[in-house]
């Protein structure tokens, strides 16, 4: 009986394996497979991150990808697609235990900076010997998706920091920082955050930078951040106006109406709209200088490829990935979520129907782009940097020895003196 | 359909999309193809080897599951022939896996199908435990219903968990069932979760009852009947737990089941009086397997107690009753193995006038006391019982633990009473009459001259 049971297993896997076989599309030469229709299965992994929306928002936003890849099926019937949401913080882990077996989806939406130990693992695949149309694409948005000279995805959404306020308590927008200080000292309460990563955009502003063309850190050139730091040291001093390294409680007292300004990221704004109310709540541009606006950092999404994928399916995953970063469907997906920018530089959307996509989309042409070749070195910075930070704050260190110290620090650790 | 259900029936097509997806990766193939052919060579080579083995070693071809234990020799032949192919399967799945990562290669699934291959190891090493601490075909039958779709049930899991969330895929509702979702998951444990949970009972039970005859005092028929009592407490258990972990509607059954209640009432009355016939008498040990009753003017031996009816097997021609367990509750029924098993029986005996009656009863006694199946304790009785018309009658009581064997051990007491008679010169005389010759004048005068006035002459 055993043996019986032992052939009949091993007729029904290789029968399997020869449908799986003949199913899989031959590798043929490009022109002739875009004259032929598209058919094949794609599965695709979403992240979302569910601390950012509730729960009525995460469902519009799983309808807004859905109604994505619905009209991509549309347009080609052969094509069937398997789309499942994944949390932010589980996808990555997740990804590299199936691409381990051979299995898992062939695309995976997620932050870019991810991309680094993704490549370690040896989860994603490069780009570079496909043909892909990257011209659309904003070029601070490419430079986060490629990686040691190689393009390992494409950018579908960005995302950076606004200020955000109370509509109710606001009756004039500040444009400067001086704004900011004379709004705080009438009573309108202002929180920032204190963390070196949060609150870089203000570096920008005093003409600091972090890195220069040969990729040494220069942060302590031309006193930029320093004198930020003094800005923001003079500025916990003022009434009302509120610095915390815990972007939880800021948001907090922003919902609860405590704060009239506080700096956001944008892919919280869903989730701040919604608890403070459509009508109270309003965005900004951040405030800046007259010639110098502030720099927050831009944050991609991106859209990366398995490595494990078959010839057949790495096509058809790229015929998808560049459907979903096409201009309709980047205004369709950003102009219901508001909170994101669009990857593709075509998709413009009108900000006198959607002003918070608008103020989004300004505030994207004044951010600080850092790619992910730099990410080793950044994230020994922001390291440091948040353990210089109340240091400074607090006067035990002067902002010009601070940025010294850091800056000789990271250039030793990485030999870059 | 709502969009629940579409969803759901979504969420099971792309379980099946996504298996076919993953098997057109060449990645996946290379792996799949090297586990089956790793595994097929270490079988045949296995088998090459077995045979081999049998032909040099001829008292190995009889390894047969005859139903009994196995031989030390069949044992350590059976160790070989149904392990080594799963540690040399083992062994080549660790060693391909080696390779794989050597040359760069994906290998995962060959570490999913080691950890498969260590389990079946470890099941085929306690499946031979058990044929060597068990009878072998109870060993077998519970391998075929329960080890082995055990061990299937195992495999499907972690090839599922390989494609998707199982945990998410058993929310899935395929069907409602009076307005509730019925998940894939509770399917699941109402169907194979009670099937492994009723075949485990009655595993449980054999294997109580293997204990209680193999170490315990406790006679067979009480271990039976303790066993078929935990049997019904531990299903009726499982099949509560069950249906109240997988939230099953109850409210929704009363309401059906009220407006049905008196025609199911009226056609199953006799089942349930059965029913509870039958759990009364486990739990009032009146009756248990292997007792010896008097039913129907027939001796029988009580085989099985069921949840309806109880077989008993009639000694006379080895026939089976099947009575309903009702009867055993109104009817007046002969037990011979009520408190005990102990029956007596009686030999009644003649001897002639002219013996002594005491060297008699010593004789009765001396051939009971010789035969190995009287009991000693309490011992045999012979009595004086009266004169008799032809002989001094006499009679034997003696003592038995087996009321089956009792009409065996008499004819065979029978047999030695007329033995010892026999050497003793003591007869067992015929029915007797004295006959007794008496002389009348009257009735000789007549026949004189009856003799006398012949008219012939």
């Amino acid at each position: 009986m055993p043996n019986r049971w032992f052939a009949k297993i091993w007729l029904i896997l290789a029968a399997l394996l020869i449908a799986a076989c003949s199913s899989s599309s031959e590798i043929g030469d490009t022109h002739n497979k875009q004259l032929k229709p598209l058919q094949g299965n794609l599965v695709l992994w979403f992240s979302l991150s569910k601390s950012y929306l509730v729960k009525t928002q995460v469902a519009e936003f799983k309808q807004a990808i859905r109604a994505s890849v619905q009209q991509f099926t549309r347009l080609h019937p052969d094509v069937k697609i398997v789309l499942e949401f994944t949390q932010d913080k589980e996808v990555v882990e997740k990804f590299v235990e199936q691409v381990e077996k051979g299995l898992g989806p062939d695309l995976i939406h997620t932050q870019s900076l991810f991309i680094p130990p993704l490549i370690q693992a040896g989860a994603l695949r490069s780009l570079n010997n496909y043909p892909v149309e990257i011209s659309k694409f904003r070029p601070d948005a490419l430079s986060q998706v490629r990686y040691q000279g190689k393009l390992y995805g494409l950018p579908l959404y960005l995302n950076t920091q606004v200020l955000c306020y109370n509509k109710d308590k606001v009756k004039q927008l500040p444009q400067t920082l001086s704004d900011l200080i004379a709004q705080a000292r009438a009573g309108y309460s202002v929180g920032l955050i204190s963390r070196f990563e949060d609150a870089f955009w203000g570096t920008q502003i005093f003409g600091g930078q972090l890195f220069d063309a040969r990729g040494r850190i220069v942060l302590d050139l031309g006193g930029g951040w320093a004198r930020w730091m003094e800005w923001l040291k003079a500025a916990k001093d003022e009434p009302n106006f509120i610095l915390t390294d815990d972007p939880i409680a800021l948001q907090e007292a922003f919902i609860q109406g405590r704060l009239a300004y506080a700096t956001c990221y944008s892919v919280s704004i869903p989730y701040l709209r919604e608890s403070l109310g459509q009508n109270k709540f309003g965005v900004t541009l951040l405030p800046g200088e007259a010639n110098r606006p502030a720099g927050p950092p831009l944050i991609t999404q991106a859209i990366l490829f398995s490595s494990v994928s078959s010839p057949a399916q790495t096509q058809l995953a790229l015929r998808f990935a560049q459907f979903l970063t096409n201009p309709e469907q980047q205004r369709e997906v950003t102009s219901k979520l508001q909170a994101v920018i669009p990857a593709n530089k075509d998709a413009i959307i009108d900000p006198r129907l959607f002003p918070i996509q608008g103020i989004l989309q300004k505030q994207s042409r004044t951010v600080r782009t850092f790619s992910l070749d730099e990410g080793e070195k950044l994230n020994a910075i922001i390291d440091y940097g948040n353990r210089l930070y109340p240091q400074v704050l607090a006067g035990e260190i002067t902002p010009d020895a601070a940025a010294a110290q850091l800056t000789r620090t990271i250039n030793a650790k990485f030999g870059l003196q | 359909m709502t969009d629940q259900a579409s969803l759901d029936f979504a969420h099971l097509s792309d379980l099946i999309l996504k298996s076919f997806h993953a098997l057109e990766r060449p990645v996946v193939q290379i792996q799949l193809l090297g586990i089956a052919m790793v595994i097929s060579l270490a079988w045949l080579t296995s088998k090459g080897i077995w045979i081999q083995l049998q032909r040099r070693f001829l008292a190995i071809n009889y390894l047969e599951w005859s139903g009994g234990k196995l031989s030390r020799q069949q044992y350590a032949a059976a160790l070989f022939r149904y392990l080594f192919t799963s540690v040399l399967s083992l062994v080549a799945v660790n060693l391909l896996r080696k390779g794989f990562l050597h040359l760069g290669l994906v290998a995962g699934l060959l570490t999913v199908a080691i950890k498969i291959l260590w389990v079946f190891l470890f099941y085929r090493g306690f499946l031979l435990g058990c044929y060597a601490a068990f009878p072998t075909d109870a060993v077998s039958r519970y391998r075929f219903w329960f080890f082995a779709p055990l061990f299937i049930f195992f495999v499907i899991r972690i090839t599922l968990s390989l494609l998707t969330d199982v945990e998410q895929l058993a929310q899935v509702v395929p069907v409602k069932l009076f307005g509730t979702p019925v998940t894939l998951g509770a399917i699941l444990v109402t169907t194979v979760g009670l099937y492994f949970w009723i075949v485990g009972v009655f595993m449980i039970e054999n294997l109580l009852l293997y204990f209680f005859s193999a170490g315990t005092r406790l006679e067979p028929g009480a271990g039976k009947a303790a066993s078929l009592i935990i049997r019904y407490l531990l299903i009726g258990l499982g099949i509560v737990l069950i249906f109240g972990y997988v939230g099953f509607n109850a409210t929704a059954l009363a309401a059906i089941t009220g407006g049905l209640s008196v025609g199911i009432g009226f056609g199953l009355k006799e089942v349930i009086s059965n029913f509870l016939s039958g759990i009364w008498l486990l739990f009032e040990g009146s009756l248990k397997p292997g007792d010896v009753i008097n039913v129907g003017g027939e001796l029988s031996q009580v085989k099985e107690l069921g949840v309806r009816a109880a077989t008993v097997q009639v000694t006379r021609d080895n026939s089976k009753k099947i009575i309903p367990n009702q009867l055993f509750f109104t009817e007046e029924i002969t037990t011979y193995t009520g408190s005990d098993h102990l029956v007596y029986r009686s030999l009644s005996v003649g001897a002639s006038y002219e013996c002594d009656p005491q060297k008699v009863l010593d004789i009765l006694l001396q051939v009971a006391r010789q035969h190995p199946k009287v009991l000693k304790d309490p011992a045999p009785r012979a009595f004086f019982v009266g004169f008799g018309s032809s002989s001094l009658d006499f009679e034997l009581k003696f003592w038995l633990d087996d009321p089956l064997i009792g009409k065996t051990v008499t004819s065979e007491v029978g047999c030695a009473v007329w033995q010892a008679f026999a050497e003793n010169h003591i007869e067992i005389p015929y029915p007797q009459r004295d006959l007794h010759l008496r002389s009348d004048d009257r009735l000789e005068s007549k026949s004189e001259r009856s003799l006398i006035s012949d008219p012939n002459d």
